[in-house]
């Protein structure tokens, strides 16, 4: 996962959000993959907010979530989940927090 | 008699200008994948032509961002690589030199290490450290590259973020830092290389997200709310170079933590944005002086990082 927030000055803009849990299911799996693992959880890194998850099985629908609310106190914007495909090589799941 | 035959093919191979120094120069820059170890380093002439992929990724390993002072000279690599136990990817600074292929490590795995750029004289470097703990800390530290010791230069603070050095010919550098007051705040600051002041160059009213220093490092160019801006670092009188509002409302400007910006020996700033409708990242130039921005390069396999002009 990728996470942003956009800036309060710059509301079209992105900035890298470092600290962000991200968790991810496998929802089914379409064909033969690559990687033996049905679900991960980590956190973004700076300074360029990504968390890579390498042994997450791809050929697979994932849902993925975004929680910003680990570094944000209160959290200004909500949990971002999203469900995509997954093909062979693997996604990039991007979550940005617009305040 | 050689080196008049080299001079001819770059000039035919460089669109026929008599511009040499233009002709030589190359902008360096990576595109960050939209998967797993899919970062490459490239390099392209100010006029669109001669895509040149410098670093190609690897099964295991990619290349998310690279600093050099010239094409030939070693480059400071930042490396996205597969850690021990193929769970879990980090990044390792590196000094690749391509005459040869060597790659030396620049600092211990265990370091804390992001992203880096060279000094102007190349034997230094600054890099963004990031510490992991709850909430992440990222420090800004300076690694002599003869001796591979290392020093704090901007400490880390839980409450704000240190991102995108620059580094003036003057000893300068200049950095981008966060903090959340009604949202996320930024400011660009700068500071001697060897330490010292802090001093606000661009208030957080302002939104600076990105900045190069000018080849002479008297001037800094800033990506902001207005959009991009000239700022005199004597007098901080500021210019606009490309209204945000004149190259339309379908674009932004996506920070990768570094880079983002540069400036060019010829007067040229290149910088990256966002085309929101179609997903392409683009590689576009500006005169110093704000005529003819124009697109040089476009891609959707990835997010186009600029890192500088070299030769």
């Amino acid at each position: 996962m990728v996470s942003f927030e956009a800036p309060a000055e710059n509301p079209s803009d992105q900035s890298p959000v470092d600290g962000v849990a991200d968790s991810g299911q496998k929802l089914s799996q379409v064909g033969s993959g690559n990687g033996n693992m049905d679900t991960f959880e980590g956190y973004t890194q700076g300074p360029y907010g990504i968390d890579d998850h390498p042994l997450a099985r791809d050929n697979a629908n994932w849902q993925v979530t975004g929680n910003f609310a680990t570094i944000f106190s209160p959290a200004p914007c909500n949990v971002g989940q999203q469900t995509h495909f997954v093909p062979l090589g693997g996604a990039e799941f991007d979550e940005t927090c617009r305040v | 008699m050689l080196a008049i035959l080299g001079e001819l093919a770059a000039f035919l191979a460089g669109g026929c200008s008599w511009g040499h120094v233009r002709d030589r120069e190359r902008i360096l820059f990576s595109t960050i994948g939209t998967r797993l170890f899919q970062d490459y380093v490239f390099s392209i002439r100010p006029n669109g032509s001669g895509l040149k992929a410098v670093l190609k990724p690897e099964p295991n390993r990619s290349y998310m961002f690279a600093s050099a002072n010239s094409m030939s000279g070693p480059m400071l690599v930042t490396v996205h690589e597969l850690a021990p136990g193929n769970d879990k990817v980090e990044d390792h600074l590196y000094f690749w030199s391509p005459d040869v292929d060597n790659w030396q490590r620049v600092l211990p795995g265990s370091a804390p290490q992001g992203p880096g750029i060279l000094s102007p004289d190349g034997n230094s470097a600054v890099y963004c450290a990031r510490s992991v703990g709850s909430p992440p800390e990222t420090s800004l530290r300076v690694v002599d590259l003869r001796t591979g010791e290392s020093r704090e230069l901007v400490a880390a603070d839980s409450f704000k973020g240190l991102y995108l050095p620059s580094w003036g010919v003057l000893g300068k550098i200049a950095f981008i830092r966060t903090f959340r007051s009604g949202g996320l705040r930024t400011e660009l600051l700068e500071m001697p290389s060897h330490g010292g002041e802090q001093t606000v160059l661009v208030p957080p009213e302002d939104g600076a997200m990105s900045a190069a220093y000018s080849p002479d490092g008297r001037e800094i160019v800033v990506w902001m709310k207005e959009g991009l801006e000239i700022v005199a670092l004597d007098s901080g009188d500021r210019r606009v170079v490309l209204k945000r509002a004149s190259i339309g409302s379908d674009y932004s400007f996506r920070s990768w933590g570094m880079g983002g910006l540069a400036w060019s020996e010829e007067g040229q700033i290149a910088l990256s944005l966002l085309k929101k409708k179609t997903g392409e990242s683009e590689l576009w130039i500006v005169n110093a002086d704000g005529s003819n921005p124009k697109r040089i390069y476009a891609t959707t396999a990835g997010q186009i990082l600029v890192s500088q002009f070299i030769q």
